[in-house]
């Protein structure tokens, strides 16, 4: 695909984004290099006058930022395979089914996440501390689940109807059963959408707060809460959280260059009707 | 492709598995008791530091610290004490205590006080604190700071003015300090570092209450909409109305008023000792302190004590005790008030030359006697959480009066 | 879209799992909530707890000085927020689905805003635009677009607004990343027919890649508009609602006044409020959309 780029439409918008979204974070870094008496100093710099790797070090002796940072992948990742799979089974059967309730389970899925968080905590204190799972990952994985199925199960219907649905109906005369349709037809097509998805439900997870800060101690303690415990009654540690915010980002920034192609694997030329 | 993605959940799946991740929960084989205390820091690994001899002391019970962030500490409190998971032992602020005990949460503490040998080495006024109003005691005392003021010295002496001792003095500082330094037009250094935002009431009430106000009256009637205590808020609200203190003051917290005052944008704070070392980091010999300023009635110095309390379903109330007692004994409070940066109030901590002859520990001990302790009752937590600084930024902003203020906070504080 | 007939049970099994695994977890909280809402329920006052009917809800709409600034705020927040992010992410999907060098870091690094923390995101902004050293005002300044510093988060006037901002910026990568996924579902050929039939790109773009997209649009939006709606860390961490009420929003309020007054009825009933509101909006919005979307059926 040979197109051409203009200054107008193309690299004036790249550079204003790329400025829009990398500025807050490299100030951030900036921030996180600089001695605390330059942090507020009147005489504003934006360099840091003598820059120093002290709260990095710090971070990663003194603190259980790497356990907290493993906790947050363990719980994001059975998450994802969790939500992943049983919202792509709920998104196919409200994409390519109709019947009575549909309507209403469509708002179902809505309407039950528009009572806030804040008023679930204390309910769900008790029946985490009922099944006995308070304070493990596990307790969170379930949460976050809950929490991320009825976005994903939208987002997935969503893309399922953007498939034609001849190509199963095709495939269904020559045999192939539900399961061999979803797996072998609409999956493979729909690998960007899942990797979009699944990204969805990771991201989320990964940036949660309010129930991880209620439901984890020590040892379960995910990366968001460790973040804000920076942050204590009466003293911020501006360097750990800017340094630590700086940390977090990197691999799931990383990730993200491996995951990103898949996005792009798209479709293939033949077979798919207009 | 498929590979890789089989490659990818087998990998995570095992690396799933092979962790003890769902069993996070530690297992105690032995058969002693264990009592587990809940606290928030102030400064990291003071606690367990001061309560490191207790085995030495009580070989037979096991001693399991577990340090709460100040961030999520009360809403896990509330949670835990609503399913019945509560530790043994856990720190509260005096106002919480109607909370926990309407949850059932929290043990009476009289008989275990009164059998007490060691009663008399801790102040009166802390066992008043620690019954905060209530017909029993709830609590046992656990550590105190006192507001105080600081003054960057520097400043002062440019100015040209005495650290204030009245009102009076107090307000003329603030204009005083309050200077253009480059000449742009544009204030550069301000008064005050006043903090509009959430716990802002401290301050304003150090500042305004002493003007002879109150919360309530002898009989539990609000009496703090008065004239006088609308003149004094007036005056209160003037050092921002007339640019005393920062743009930012409405939604200045915690945070942004040390900082103003260590980066130099202020030239006084209210605040107490456990800001101390910060800003002595920051400021070194450039910052002293002074008690907070007299007015009409004398001195109202807030403080904001804070207490052990135990558990209503702990299974081991007699040596949940023992760690109360153990935390009073002489040396135990020593250390924590060192680590801590919180004021000694136990006999004969109090008079140790380490903390009198410390500046900023003498100031926050020198009125001891005239402490104050904010009331304790079912409305207090919405007052001070968000009907005060909603108000307070109001009324900074223009939208209402001095006078409609007082009101508002005189009626959100009254009973239903 | 006609569908066969197809033997029902297939949909339940399809279902159950998802229904079962929310249902059993957050129905009883969200009954809860709703039967709250219609009690005097004071954590710090359980003696006192009594039915009280709708009065927490006539409460709010006839007494309440908080309620109505709220509810103000909140549809700027969330209009502002999900529009803006929507056209701008339209614009970035659009330029990130050419090809260029350096396309796949420029892809990662786009991500950055939505896998920060929202407790680091608050805060990084609130530093940029602190009223004392923040970079923002040495930015405007040196422009000379402002004589001296302001005060961006203490003033009524731009508090939500740079709370609106610091949200924008975290969206733009989720709806960007929904976006490009779905435009790889765009049929190729129907661009090189159009291509042959002389469509200038611009054409292309509004009568094949939008009707393309537009489903994914639809629940994008729709999940968008709830997650703002419900966000209550930016500005609680920035200003908490404040200064006054001018930066309050409903979520944040509800927050206030269950977790931080302990009024768990009066909170119930100020979250409910709002989700009925955002239902109907919700509604509207999807019947609007329904023949673009399909999301749900006529």
């Amino acid at each position: 695909m040979k197109e051409k780029k203009s200054i107008g439409t193309f690299y004036i918008p790249m550079i204003f984004f790329l400025v829009t979204v990398l500025f807050p974070f490299a100030w951030t870094f900036l921030t996180s290099l600089k001695k605390k008496n330059e942090m507020f100093a009147q005489e504003f710099r934006f360099l840091p006058a003598a820059p120093t790797l002290d709260s990095y070090r710090e971070l990663f002796e003194k603190t259980d930022f790497f356990s907290n940072m493993w906790n947050s992948l363990v719980v994001s990742f059975a998450t994802v395979l969790i939500a992943g799979i049983v919202s792509f089974m709920a998104g196919y059967a409200l994409s390519r089914y109709r019947f009575r309730m549909r309507n209403a389970l469509m708002y179902f899925f809505l309407l039950l996440y528009l009572v806030p968080s804040t008023l679930l905590l204390i309910p769900l204190y008790t029946i985490f501390n009922k099944m006995g799972i308070l304070h493990t990952q596990l307790c969170l994985i379930v949460a976050y689940s809950t929490y991320s199925i009825p976005y994903s199960v939208w987002l997935t219907t969503g893309f399922i109807n953007q498939v034609p649905f001849e190509l199963e109906e095709a495939a269904a005369l020559d045999g192939c059963s539900l399961a061999q349709r979803m797996f072998r037809i609409v999956l493979p097509l729909l690998r960007p959408a899942l990797v979009a998805s699944c990204s969805f439900i990771f991201i989320t997870s990964w940036n949660e707060y309010t129930y991880a800060n209620m439901f984890t101690n020590k040892a379960s303690r995910t990366v968001t809460v460790a973040l804000s415990n920076f942050m204590s009654q009466y003293n911020i540690r501006w360097d750990l959280i800017t340094a630590g915010g700086i940390v977090v980002v990197i691999p799931v920034v990383i990730m993200f260059v491996f995951v990103q192609k898949d996005l792009i694997a798209g479709l293939t030329a033949g077979g798919v009707k207009g | 492709m498929k590979k890789r993605m089989k490659k990818m959940l087998s990998l995570v799946l095992s690396a799933c598995m092979t962790l003890p991740v769902f069993s996070a929960a530690a297992v105690y084989a032995e058969p002693k008791e264990t009592i587990r205390v809940w606290y928030w820091e102030d400064n990291d690994g003071s606690y367990a530091d001061a309560y490191s001899t207790w085995s030495e002391q009580y070989p037979d019970a096991e001693l399991v610290l577990e340090a709460v962030p100040w961030n999520s500490y009360h809403d896990m409190l509330i949670a835990a004490a609503a399913s019945g998971d509560l530790p043994d032992v856990y720190k509260i602020q005096p106002t919480w205590i109607p909370e926990l005990r309407s949850l059932g949460a929290i043990a009476e503490l009289d008989d275990y006080i009164d059998s007490w040998d060691g009663k008399d080495t801790i102040p009166m006024s802390m066992w008043e604190s620690a019954k905060a109003g209530q017909e029993a005691t709830f609590a046992w005392p656990h550590s105190l700071v006192v507001l105080y003021l600081y003054c960057r010295k520097s400043y002062f002496e440019e100015a040209g003015v005495e650290y204030p001792k009245t009102m009076d003095e107090f307000y003329k500082a603030c204009e005083a300090l309050t200077k253009d330094t480059d000449g742009d037009g544009a204030t550069d250094v301000y008064g005050f570092s006043m903090r509009g935002a959430r716990g802002g009431h401290f301050m304003w009430a150090g500042l305004t209450l002493n003007n002879g106000g109150g919360f309530f009256g002898d009989d539990g009637s609000v009496v703090l909409n008065t004239p006088e205590m609308v003149e004094a808020n007036q005056k209160y609200l003037d050092i921002y109305l007339n640019g005393w203190a920062p743009k930012t003051a409405p939604t200045d917290g915690y945070t942004e008023i040390v900082q103003n005052f260590e980066s130099g944008v202020t030239g006084m704070l209210i605040h107490h000792l456990n800001s101390a070392n910060e800003i002595t980091d920051v400021l070194g010999e450039d910052v002293d302190v002074v008690p907070l300023p007299e007015g009409a009635a004398g001195r109202y110095l807030p403080s904001e004590p804070c207490h052990w309390a135990v558990s209503a379903n702990s299974e081991n109330t007699e040596t949940a005790i023992n760690f109360l007692k153990y935390a009073s004994e002489e040396e135990t409070h020593k250390a924590l008030c060192k680590n801590a940066g919180l004021v000694p109030f136990i006999t004969p901590v109090t008079e140790d030359p380490e903390f009198t002859e410390n500046k900023f520990c003498a100031a926050s001990m020198e009125y001891l006697d005239d402490v104050q302790i904010f009331p304790v009752c079912n409305t207090w937590g919405d007052w001070s959480e968000t009907v005060w600084p909603q108000t307070m930024q109001r009324a900074m902003m223009g939208e209402i009066s001095s006078e409609e203020m007082i009101q508002i906070l005189a009626d959100n504080l009254a009973e239903e | 879209m006609e569908r066969k007939k197809k033997i029902q049970w297939q949909p339940v099994l399809l279902l159950a799992p998802a229904i079962l695994i929310v249902v059993l977890i957050i129905g009883y909280p969200v009954a809860r909530a709703i039967v709250l809402s219609l009690y005097k329920y004071d954590m710090t006052n359980l003696q006192n707890v009594k039915f009280i009917g709708l009065q927490n809800y006539t409460d709010i709409f006839t007494k309440d000085d908080a309620f109505w600034p709220a509810l103000k705020n909140t549809v700027l927040w969330v209009g502002v927020t999900v529009t803006a992010q929507l056209l701008l992410s339209l614009l970035l999907a659009n330029i990130l689905n050419k090809s260029f060098r350096g396309r796949g870091i420029v892809r990662s690094v786009v991500l950055i805003p939505w896998v920060t923390p929202c407790v680091l995101i608050s805060l990084m902004w609130a530093w940029i635009f602190n009223g004392n050293y923040g970079v923002m005002n040495e930015i405007l300044k040196s422009l000379h677009l402002i004589k001296e510093n302001v005060a961006w988060i203490a003033q009524p006037n731009t508090a939500l607004w740079v709370q609106i901002m610091a949200m924008i910026w975290q969206g733009i990568p989720f709806f960007t990343i929904m976006i490009l996924a779905a435009m790889q579902s765009v049929p190729r050929e129907l661009y090189e027919s159009a291509s042959v039939d002389g469509a200038s790109s611009m054409k292309q773009y509004f009568y094949i890649t939008i009707p393309g997209i537009a489903s994914t649009i639809v629940s994008t939006v729709m999940i968008r508009l709830i997650w703002v709606f419900n966000n209550v860390d930016i500005v609680y961490t920035m200003t908490g609602g404040g200064p006054g009420y001018s930066s309050l929003t409903l979520s944040v309020y509800t927050y206030l006044q269950a977790q931080k007054s302990m009024k768990f009825g009066y909170g119930s009933a100020v979250a409910i409020i709002g989700a009925i509101l955002m239902s109907i909006v919700i509604f509207i919005y999807l019947r609007i959309t329904r023949e673009q979307g399909g999301m749900i059926d006529k």
